[in-house]
């Protein structure tokens, strides 16, 4: 079994419980896929007057979910997003609040996005991930590679095979990663499922 | 008298790297005590140790000048992206440039020289035989941007911190001989973000003093520390974009070519506010000197042995000496006898 | 290690305002280093009886740094420097300043910048609007100051801004709804203040309420330190007792009895002057020791804090 202790590298995230702020002007809700019932609870607990839910799937489904008033904005892609997010920030104060659902380098690359349109840190708040799904950055080559859950991990750009370390970046919303076997080209340590 | 910079010696390859008689007695022993200990240890970066000592000019030059000003050329054009950035740190990017310019031509006249008449300012590097006219504050007359310029003349890498909310952000920077840390990923991050990786010094609360007493330094009080590792050869280039590269030498160190093969590598870093943009410049300049040359000295030799032997476990590995440290330590066993 | 002192020389002294004045101060054979927008420095005044040092904003764009500005207030309250500056110091005399220092940079990646000022609180913001101007940022000033006592600047602020100049003259019963001001404030709006503790809790108060987040918002405490009941320090190691008055800090009356403490910022946050305290109820004001070693009462940082006893005991 894998310990649940916190990770000691100081720049991995930790996600604390969300708590509705009750002051703001205007919440939006961000979903990548379905929207959980936690999401939803929070979404009914939230007397804001203006609010929006959105979700992100490349899925086919449904999202309409039983309790949510209006049923939620569908996007395909991150991409299809990013245009629309000027006139959903454009209403926007400094007493807003957005809330995201997903996965870990989901949410932080919609957090970066918001931090552009001049949010603060405070105003963003995350689930805990969804998934054990990281996003590696690859200090060889600089290329990302997405939707990884095992250390010891090729690397989609120059394909070398990586250690996932919990050294992670907002900005690039991934982590440190390096050759594993950089030292001793036989020494590759068995693949391990990520936390 | 200071040595001159000799012919340039290489970093890499044939590793033909080697410290004079002089350049090994005025090298920075880090070692004050016989356990090494994180420690908040931070001092003003006032001259000390007199005539030729490394800490007798704000930035020394020695005679490796002009090695690593090839060896960073090299760097910078397999990859440019080692040197970076950001918007809002052009400002800063000329502070260091002035910075630069001034300390040097006012410290080594011999090699270099400025002349300023406003903003019109004419400088020479005759060690590398550059002459430059240009505006201050205009980027279109000088080749490149202020930093990648001025970063490629002087001895050190360098990160030009950006201070708000009481905390640095690594928002630029020409990083061409880190030990084994990456300019492209950390860029952005709070100074508790890119010290994440480092083991026991977080929960001694180490980062929080010295983030307090950082972001408290005036124009012109610079303050100073040592850092030190390992590393094997005389390779200035331990970044983790070429570590593949490298990472094998960990496992080519033997009893016998230990003291040859494994060099201690001492950065000197001066942290130093900039006037017009507020930003923390952070200089770190690399010394290395291997452990055959430590054993002329035989105080230091022994100060190192136990260093190395009360050294932490966290620390081993995380300063990457797991497969080579027994080794160290027992060739420097036979100096504290 | 304490920042090299430069000698200026005060070439002009104007009036700005019923109880300000300006002065404008030159490098004593030797230029005046760059500063950045937001800096102050730390004026240095030789008196009768003893030596004063206040912290003033640099008033002049920073793009000039040929001269400094500073603009001093006739405090009611004031531990003796404002009245030394007003009443003593004359065109010509020299006096001395520390290099520039700044713990109230804007924040330049900002989409909008919302200032509130109160009174001579207007000083740290005459450096930032030339260059909020010059990057094409949007500026929104309100003013708030008592047109009998203070109210400095209003026509150059009125050429800078025009309509995003807010002015509030208390003695002409003229308020700012703070609260109103600070309602719609779109993303990315970073909020500066200066002046009266009073405005700053106010405009922090209003935010809580509203639900912006604290770290929009950014002051600088401009009021000088609170004085304090007078209290003695004795030193453990020479049995020397030192008093300090009301009026000094505790930094102060031990340099004044010739005990040379390591010192830094002057102002509670970088730790240099920290001393070992053997007994003593503490009234702790800086920002460097974390709220547990506060409670412990082991270290005290003179520049800044006092103490609530009658005598303390410092381990130095
Ligand atoms: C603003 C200036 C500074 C910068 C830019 C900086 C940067 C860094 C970086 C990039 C690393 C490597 C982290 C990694 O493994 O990825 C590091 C390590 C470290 N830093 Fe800093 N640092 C600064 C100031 C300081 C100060 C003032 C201290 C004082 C205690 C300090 C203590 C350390 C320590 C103890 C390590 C671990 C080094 C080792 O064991 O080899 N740093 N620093
Ligand atoms: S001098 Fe900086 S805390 Fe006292």
């Amino acid at each position: 079994m894998q310990s649940e202790a916190p990770s000691a590298v100081t720049s991995r995230p930790v996600y604390a419980p969300i708590i509705i702020d009750s002051c703001s002007d205007n919440d939006v809700f961000i979903c990548e896929n379905l929207m959980s019932e936690q999401m939803q609870s929070l979404y009914l607990k939230s007397k804001c007057p203006a609010k929006t839910a959105l979700c992100i799937t490349s899925d086919d489904t449904d999202i309409a979910v039983d309790g949510v008033a209006e049923k939620p904005i569908k996007f395909q892609k991150i991409s299809d997003f990013l245009g629309s997010l000027p006139s959903l920030v454009k209403p926007m104060t400094l007493r807003s609040r957005v809330y995201l659902e997903g996965s870990e380098p989901f949410m932080w690359r919609l957090y970066g996005m918001f931090l552009a349109q001049g949010m603060v840190a405070e105003q963003i708040n995350m689930q805990s991930p969804v998934s054990n799904k990281r996003s590696l950055f690859c200090t060889h080559c600089f290329s990302v590679t997405d939707d990884v859950t095992t250390t010891v991990a090729p690397c989609s750009g120059c394909g070398r095979l990586l250690h996932v370390s919990d050294h992670f970046s907002k900005r690039h919303a991934a982590y440190f990663c390096y050759q594993v076997n950089a030292e001793d080209p036989n020494d590759v340590p068995q693949v391990q499922e990520l936390t | 008298m200071r040595v001159a910079p000799k012919p340039v010696q290489s970093f890499r390859d044939d590793f033909t790297y080697s410290n004079s008689d002089e350049a090994i007695e005025r090298f920075p022993f880090p070692f004050v005590e016989d356990e090494y200990r994180y420690s908040v240890n931070i001092e003003s970066h006032t001259p000390k140790g007199g005539t030729d000592s490394i800490y007798e000019h704000f930035i020394d030059i020695d005679e490796h000048y002009l090695s690593e000003m090839a060896e960073r050329a090299i760097v910078l054009e397999e990859n440019p992206r080692r040197c970076l950035s950001m918007g809002h740190m052009a400002l800063a990017g000329w502070d260091f440039l002035e910075r630069m310019m001034v300390s040097l031509s006012t410290d080594y006249p011999q090699y270099f020289s400025l002349r300023r008449d406003k903003d019109q300012w004419h400088w020479e590097n005759t060690l590398l035989d550059i002459q430059q006219d240009f505006v201050f504050g205009d980027e279109s007359t000088l080749p490149m941007s202020p930093l990648d310029y001025m970063g490629r003349q002087v001895q050190g890498d360098f990160a030009l911190l950006d201070q708000r909310d009481n905390d640095l952000f690594m928002d630029a920077g020409m990083i061409t001989c880190p030990a084994d840390w990456s300019l492209a990923f950390d860029a952005g991050m709070s100074f508790s973000e890119w010290h994440g990786p480092v083991p026991m010094a977080h929960s001694a609360g180490i980062f929080d003093r010295a983030l307090k007493y950082l972001t408290a330094i005036p124009i012109g009080s610079p303050a100073r520390r040592l850092n030190w590792t390992l590393t094997v050869n005389a390779r200035m280039d331990t970044s983790p974009e070429k570590y593949p590269d490298w990472g094998h030498e960990r496992t080519t160190v033997t009893a016998e070519n230990v003291a040859q093969k494994v060099y201690l590598r001492v950065e000197l870093q001066i942290m130093d506010r900039m006037p017009r943009s507020n930003a923390l410049l952070f200089v770190i300049r690399t010394y290395l000197i291997s452990l055959e040359d430590i054993a002329t000295n035989p105080e230091w030799a022994k100060r190192m042995h136990r260093a190395m032997k009360t050294l932490p476990q966290p620390l081993i590995d995380y300063k990457g000496l797991t497969r080579y440290h027994h080794l160290v330590v027992d060739y420097l066993a036979q100096f504290d006898r | 290690m304490s920042a090299d002192k430069i000698q200026v020389k005060v070439t002009r002294i104007v009036d700005v305002a019923p109880k300000i004045k300006e002065f404008t101060l030159v490098g004593v054979n030797r230029t005046l280093p760059e500063f950045s927008p937001g800096s102050h420095v730390m004026v240095e005044m030789q008196g009768q009886e003893k030596t004063y040092r206040n912290a003033y904003s640099l008033l002049n764009d920073a793009l000039d740094s040929s001269e400094y500005r500073i603009a001093v207030r006739l405090q009611d309250e004031s531990r003796g420097g404002s009245v030394y500056m007003h009443q003593s110091v004359k065109e010509g005399d020299v006096l001395s300043v520390t290099p520039p220092m700044n713990l109230f940079a804007p924040l330049w990646h900002a989409k909008k910048h919302l200032i509130f000022a109160g009174g001579v609180g207007i000083t740290p913001f005459m450096s930032y609007i030339p260059e909020f101007l010059r990057q094409g940022v949007n500026c929104e000033l309100h003013y708030m100051f008592r047109g009998l006592q203070t109210g400095a600047y209003q026509e150059v602020l009125q050429q800078e801004l025009k309509t995003t100049l807010f002015i509030y003259d208390a003695d002409k019963e003229q308020r700012c709804d703070i609260k109103e001001v600070l309602k719609c404030q779109p993303l990315g709006t970073h909020v500066y203040i200066c002046g009266p503790e009073k405005l700053v809790e106010g405009v922090e108060q209003a935010a809580i309420e509203l639900g912006i987040p604290l770290s929009v918002i950014h002051s600088e405490a401009f009021a000088a330190p609170k004085p304090g009941t007078p209290f003695k320090v004795e030193i453990k190691s020479t049995g020397q007792v030192v008093q300090v008055g009301e009026q000094d800090t505790m930094l102060e009356a031990l340099e004044t009895a010739g005990l040379a403490i390591p010192n830094l910022c002057r102002a509670g946050v970088c730790g240099q002057c920290s001393c070992a305290v053997e007994q003593g109820d503490l009234d702790h004001r800086d920002n460097y020791l974390s709220d547990s070693e506060k409670s412990l009462g082991a270290m005290v940082m003179p520049c800044v804090s006092r103490a609530n006893s009658e005598r303390i005991i410092l381990d130095i």
